[in-house]
């Protein structure tokens, strides 16, 4: 019943970007900005599986093996991986006084899944917008 | 948070502070913030984020007190009921001092959908219809929340003893993670079923560490003990098994040429640990982990010697709910690890460093005992009780030399030779000893002629004999005619397969370049460039079927600007490509 095995090479290659920046400007005494992003890009892929059916014996497993599929090119688009991901952050500072302080902050993040997998299409996003008072001694 | 605060109470009463000579600051501040989520999916781009939509009010505090040598500062910040963090650190002179925290975040964690885990086989062994071998799946509760709170408190003392040479210090660290997890359950024989289910996570860990430090004068002397203990609070847990069957022909079968009947249910039932009842899952360990330290340093000769020796025992004392199968042994590690490094000058503008390590890591052996298989079957009552013999049990040996000579500032050269060998002693079976050895050789070179530009290159090269492979694992040998059935079995069982392979095939290279370079330009100080480079060359051409080739390209660059007192921008970009080959390999059989 076993007929030995069967096998293939196969290359993996994985990539991946990051891209982050951010800016501090203080406009005047009062007013301070902040800007921040980040930017990332992961990629992942098989090249195909191609099984060497020249090795010894494969031909007369073949004839007595009744069904049988060893296509394997197919495979590699299974653990296909593609992410991008960003991330912005903006803030403003005013002073109303020596003490009060007035901020505002925005922040939106985004991600994007080309390759749905495991887990399904994974893209998503949320902004979070956010207002506050700070005193100080 | 309880204890946090009677800790913080306890830290104000004891350590006044002149209010003549103290100074005070604080701030203090409100906010309220808004989060909407999008149509899309959110447990992934919001994974370290509270699950929960709407408006959340937010608050954070400084308070800072200084009087001389003492010192109280309190922080802390909160912004949802899931995240927040809270500490404090006190100074009292010079003999004690303290820092206490809180911190808490939830994460949010992904359901494995099992779709891709979706088969049949194509056709019945007469070719005349679709087989009856078919993986599928169900998820239970599909739309819980899946994700957990995770806690940590942790607070640190430490105190000088008058005379100003020995120092008693003590710490504790507690973490607890509780929420939601999911389990999967795989069913096996006949149905080949995957079920999911959300389970509790109720997870809690302490640590508690005492030390004392010893400046002797002719030496530094430390110990340290440490406790650590996991438990999980969650469950027990047990789930339905599928009783034994036959995939496309049920528990008993007649078959219609002769009338023979076959009863599955009793055949393949007597092949399997345990079927058709409920059997505890979802276990966790009841880890108890004591460690000792001692460390001495000393000026030896024109050097510097640090020595390090410590003990670890760890135990799992859960127990096994499975009644099936008994274990004899003490689910037991024991560790000990000893290293050193001795730093002197070796000549003029030399500097040499040699360091050292020895680990031997000893996991107790196993008695398993199964129930027979193909219990009162034809040809069956075989006994497959093993030992376990841990393949953690190993010794592991390092060694290093490196000499650094700088005879200006402006430059400075490097070179360090190294080996480390790791002798795994009963992988893959008991006794084998399998050794892989690493010999490693690195020169390096740094350029700085002035403040403002530095450059450094660095060449290393790894040579590995015998990496870590699987034994005998990746193929299969023709079986046909070669592999017998046992005495009195009718066939020949899928467990004897393992006769048949061969091949050691690694992913671990045998042979690695590695160059790293980096350059930073800082001209004045309003800009500075830094821009780095490193490339890995990984092979082994020591495998018949598999000449293993790994790359990785991993360029960097980052850029400040400080044109003006009101202007600060920064960026940065990395690039990490890696590429690597393997085999696929399959066995020809039918069935």
């Amino acid at each position: 019943m076993h007929f030995g095995s069967i096998y293939g090479e196969f290359d993996y290659e994985s990539t991946s970007s990051v891209l982050y920046a951010g800016l501090n400007f203080k406009v005047n005494p009062k007013l301070k900005l902040w800007l921040q992003g980040n930017y990332s890009k992961s990629e992942a892929a098989f090249s195909k599986v191609g099984m060497d059916m020249d090795l010894p014996g494969v031909d007369e497993a073949l004839e007595i093996i009744e069904a049988s599929d060893y296509d394997y090119s197919g495979i590699p688009q299974y653990s296909d991986l593609s992410y991008g991901y960003m991330n912005f952050n903006a803030r403003a500072e005013y002073k109303l006084s020596d003490k009060l302080l007035f901020n505002v902050d925005f922040s939106y993040y985004d991600l994007t899944s080309d390759e749905t997998w495991v887990y399904g299409d994974e893209s998503g996003s949320f902004t979070v917008f956010r207002t506050g008072f700070t005193l100080i001694k | 948070m309880k204890k946090l605060i009677c800790v913080l109470l306890v830290f104000g009463l004891v350590l006044p502070l002149s209010a003549q000579e103290a100074t005070t600051n604080w701030s203090l501040g409100v906010a309220g913030n808004y989060t909407a989520f999008g149509d899309g999916y959110i447990p992934k781009v919001a994974e370290y984020k509270y699950y929960k939509d709407g408006f959340f009010p937010e608050m954070k505090f400084n308070w800072n007190r200084y009087n001389g040598m003492n010192k109280i500062q309190l922080n802390g910040a909160y912004y949802n009921p899931k995240e927040m963090l809270f500490g404090g650190d006190f100074r009292l002179g010079k003999s004690v001092l303290a820092d206490v925290s809180y911190k808490s975040f939830y994460r949010n964690t992904q359901l494995d959908l099992l779709e891709n885990i979706s088969a049949r086989e194509s056709l019945n062994r007469e070719g005349t219809a679709p087989g009856g071998k078919i993986l599928s799946h169900e998820i239970q509760n599909p739309n819980e929340q899946l994700g957990y709170q995770r806690q940590e408190i942790e607070a640190n003392l430490k105190f000088l003893l008058p005379g100003d040479k020995i120092t008693l210090r003590a710490s504790h660290r507690t973490i607890m993670e509780d929420g939601k997890m999911q389990h999967v359950q795989n069913m096996h024989c006949a149905s080949c079923h995957l079920v999911s289910r959300p389970l509790d996570v109720k997870n809690k860990t302490q640590s508690l560490t005492a030390g004392l430090d010893a400046a002797l004068g002719v030496a530094d002397l430390s110990y340290e003990v440490n406790v650590r203990k996991f438990i999980s609070d969650a469950g027990p847990y047990s789930a339905y098994y599928d009783s034994a069957g036959h995939p496309g022909r049920g528990y008993i079968w007649t078959d219609p040429n002769t009338g023979a009947t076959s009863n599955y249910y009793v055949e393949f039932g007597s092949r399997l640990v345990y079927h058709g009842e409920d059997v505890a899952i979802a276990a966790y360990p009841e880890t108890n982990k004591l460690s000792h330290k001692i460390t001495a340093k000393s000026n030896i000769g024109k050097g510097r010697l640090l020595l390090q020796y410590q003990n670890t025992t760890l135990t799992n004392d859960a127990q096994l709910a499975d009644p099936n199968v008994t274990i004899t042994g003490d689910l037991k590690v024991t560790a000990n690890n000893l290293n050193g490094n001795y730093s002197t000058p070796l000549m003029e503008n030399t500097k040499l460093i040699l360091a050292g390590k020895y680990r031997r890591l000893e996991n107790e052996d196993l008695s398993i005992d199964n129930p027979d298989w193909r219990d009162n079957r034809p040809g069956g009552d075989i006994d497959l009780d093993y030992i376990r013999y841990s393949s953690l049990t190993r010794t592991d040996l390092e060694g290093s030399a490196k000499v650094i000579y700088q005879p200006k500032r402006s430059y400075r050269l490097t070179a360090l030779l190294g080996f480390n060998s790791v002798e795994r002693d009963n992988f893959p079976i008991e006794g084998a000893n399998f050794k892989t050895d690493k010999t490693m050789f690195e020169l390096g070179v740094r350029y700085r002629p002035t403040g403002k530009f530095t450059g450094d290159l660095k060449y290393g090269l790894e040579n590995i004999d015998n990496p870590f492979s699987p034994v005998d694992q990746m193929f299969e040998m023709y079986g046909r005619g070669t592999l017998m059935p046992t005495t009195g079995a009718p066939n020949v069982y899928y467990w004897q397969r393992d006769d048949l392979r061969y091949g050691n095939i690694s992913n671990m290279p045998a042979m690695v370049h590695n160059i790293k370079a980096t350059v930073k330009v800082q001209p004045n100080k309003k800009v500075k460039l830094d821009v780095g480079l490193n490339l890995k060359k990984g092979s082994n051409d020591t495998q018949k079927e598999l000449d293993f080739q790994q790359t990785t390209m991993a360029p960097n660059l980052g850029l400040t600007l400080i044109p003006n007192d009101k202007v600060n921008f920064f960026a940065n970009y990395t690039y990490v490509k890696q590429t690597q080959n393997g085999l696929a390999a399959v066995a020809l059989m039918d069935g």
